[in-house]
């Protein structure tokens, strides 16, 4: 590993920060500003725009004199997420006269790289002028939500959602290194990729700019897509204005997973197969709890759903059961938190209990085995499902028929998934032993393949399982209680 | 196309793609054998292949690919299945 030639003061990047940029950026997409959206993302949490970190990194490197021009060039990858809340260390690697390479990293993971070079800057570009095929500048409130194809021909301008005059109230030694044009552009780059195109379902992952002279008269830049990839989803697109011309790089994520609607649920199950049962489903309101739900309840049986943080999706979930004629109640629950007060409002008594509680599954690790993250999903995949279990037959003298989820990452170990292996392989060792020694009590373990859930969704494309032919069976074997 | 040939395409883009021309690219050539092989770098890699190959991958064909050889003979199949 080479080490860094200089390091500079670290920067923590909260909410503060954060809506700052975003007001700034006019980049107000869901995954950055909203926790209950972000954790259907990918990211499972809020996370930080990447141009943000790139102005700050400019912004440091001119306060410490090592930018001392404009750049000819900035090519810029940004390889990991950076949650709302991390601490961000900036490294230079490598520098010369013709280039700077950084480094910008969390707790020793690198999340971005940037290569600062050197040389002439092109001569200004003629003003560019709206025409017919360059719609003029526009403002987008909310982001776009565009399919792949839509993508194909995108195309136009975009204003600064602010005056360039208040990057430097930001940014202040990047503006006067490179100028409030440039920064301005750089920070639109951040509204193109989040509210334009790809828009509401998007992962900046790159650009690489070229220095010219800016039209400080003109506060917007103009895009153009040349290639979306559909196997990848990945998106290219063009940009000029604001004193730049250059390429970013970004994805269409797959936006969050639907699952089957109640109505779409009844062709699978017999209207009365599950009238004995009275299931609770932790992590109920998404997901494979959320399909869980509809199945029992398509079936006739009374459900009730948990959400975390999920309630107006929950809510969603409910009213679909209701509508169809069947029995739902919600119930708030974390399951990193006691079991038995969050439990005294339920007002069924469960037959059946379905654990679907989790963490993020993928995670940024900084090692091959991380302790806190195994901490961490051992809480919940062992310690609350014990709890929970425990707190629903200590009220009550049913029996009681548990499902516990596991993974076929406990035989298949994905790279980056050791903790999570460890945690769920401990969760199958806890239900043998409480199926032998626990009265009334029967549990289902399964190891599930991947299927699509917002857990799941990938920036690789691989084959999954549809969660209806998975849960359909188990759901079955367990109301059987036989 | 054989081998051979495929291999030595192969290998400029490897040093395209990950930006290094000492990479040396065999049958056994894994993601953990090249340092900035990460999934990122994945995606352009298989992008690239494609249009330097000027063949279409499915998501099935990249469950099979787990090393620089597997790659190899799926381009092969992809090539003579287009006739070259």
């Amino acid at each position: 590993m080479n080490k860094p030639l200089s390091i500079y003061p670290k920067r923590i990047f909260d909410w503060e920060a954060q809506n700052a940029f975003a007001t700034f950026s006019g980049d107000l997409n869901p995954m950055h500003m909203d926790a209950v959206a972000a954790r259907r993302t990918q990211a499972g949490q809020p996370v930080v725009h990447g141009m943000h970190a790139l102005l700050w990194a400019l912004d440091t490197l001119a306060q410490q004199q090592v930018l001392l021009h404009p750049p000819a060039q900035i090519k810029v990858r940004l390889q990991k997420l950076i949650y709302v809340g991390d601490e961000l260390a900036l490294e230079i690697m490598r520098r010369d006269d013709a280039a700077i390479a950084i480094q910008l990293s969390v707790q020793g993971t690198v999340v971005i790289t940037i290569t600062i070079s050197f040389g002439e800057i092109k001569a200004a570009a003629a003003p560019i002028k709206p025409c017919e095929a360059i719609p003029s500048p526009f403002w987008p409130k909310q982001p776009l939500e565009l399919s792949l194809e839509q993508m194909h021909s995108m195309h136009g301008c975009l204003s600064f959602a602010q005056s360039p005059d208040t990057a430097a109230s930001l940014f202040p030694s990047a503006v006067t290194v490179i100028g409030a044009h440039r920064v301005a552009g750089i920070a639109c780059l951040s509204r193109l990729v989040g509210m334009v195109c790809p828009g509401l379902h998007s992962i900046y992952t790159g650009l690489t700019l070229q220095s010219v002279e800016p039209h400080t008269e003109q506060d917007f830049i103009c895009y153009q897509v040349t290639n979306a990839y559909e196997l990848f989803r990945k998106v290219r697109q063009t940009v000029e204005g604001a004193g730049w011309i250059g390429v970013v790089e970004s994805f269409a994520r797959i936006p969050p997973v639907s699952q089957l609607t109640v109505q779409e649920v009844t062709h699978y199950v017999l209207p009365d197969e599950f009238k004995q049962t009275s299931a609770l489903i932790i992590g109920g309101s998404r997901g494979l709890g959320e399909l869980t739900a509809k199945l029992i309840a398509a079936g006739g049986g009374t459900v009730a759903i948990t959400y975390a943080v999920g309630r107006t999706e929950a809510l969603q979930i409910q009213e679909q059961i209701l509508q169809s004629g069947g029995r739902c109640e919600i119930l708030q629950y974390d399951a990193t938190k006691p079991a038995a007060e969050q439990l005294d409002n339920l007002s069924i008594t469960p037959s059946s209990l379905y654990y679907f509680a989790t963490n993020p599954i993928f995670l940024r690790k900084t090692s091959l085995y991380a302790p806190l993250v195994f901490e961490k999903f051992y809480r919940i995949y062992v310690d609350a499902f014990f709890e929970a279990c425990m707190t629903i037959k200590s009220a009550s003298n049913t029996a009681l028929s548990a499902f516990y989820p596991s993974s076929v990452a406990v035989q298949d170990r994905p790279s980056d998934m050791t903790e999570y292996a460890m945690a769920k392989s401990a969760g199958e060792v806890l239900c043998a032993d409480m199926a032998r020694f626990l009265k009334d009590f029967r549990v289902v373990v399964e190891r599930l393949p991947r299927m699509l859930t917002d857990q799941t969704t990938s920036l690789v494309p691989i084959e999954t399982v549809a969660p209806v032919d998975v849960m359909l069976p188990i759901v079955r074997r367990m109301e059987s209680r036989s | 196309m054989q081998q051979s040939e495929i291999y030595s395409k192969l290998t400029e883009v490897f040093h395209d793609v990950f930006d290094d021309p000492s990479i040396v690219i065999g049958p056994e050539t894994t993601a953990a054998d090249v340092s900035a092989w990460d999934s990122l770098n994945y995606i352009n890699l298989m992008i690239a292949v494609m249009a330097e190959f000027n063949i279409k991958f499915q998501t099935s064909d990249l469950e099979q690919i787990h090393n620089v050889g597997a790659m190899v003979d799926a381009i092969e199949k992809k090539l003579a299945a287009q006739g070259q």
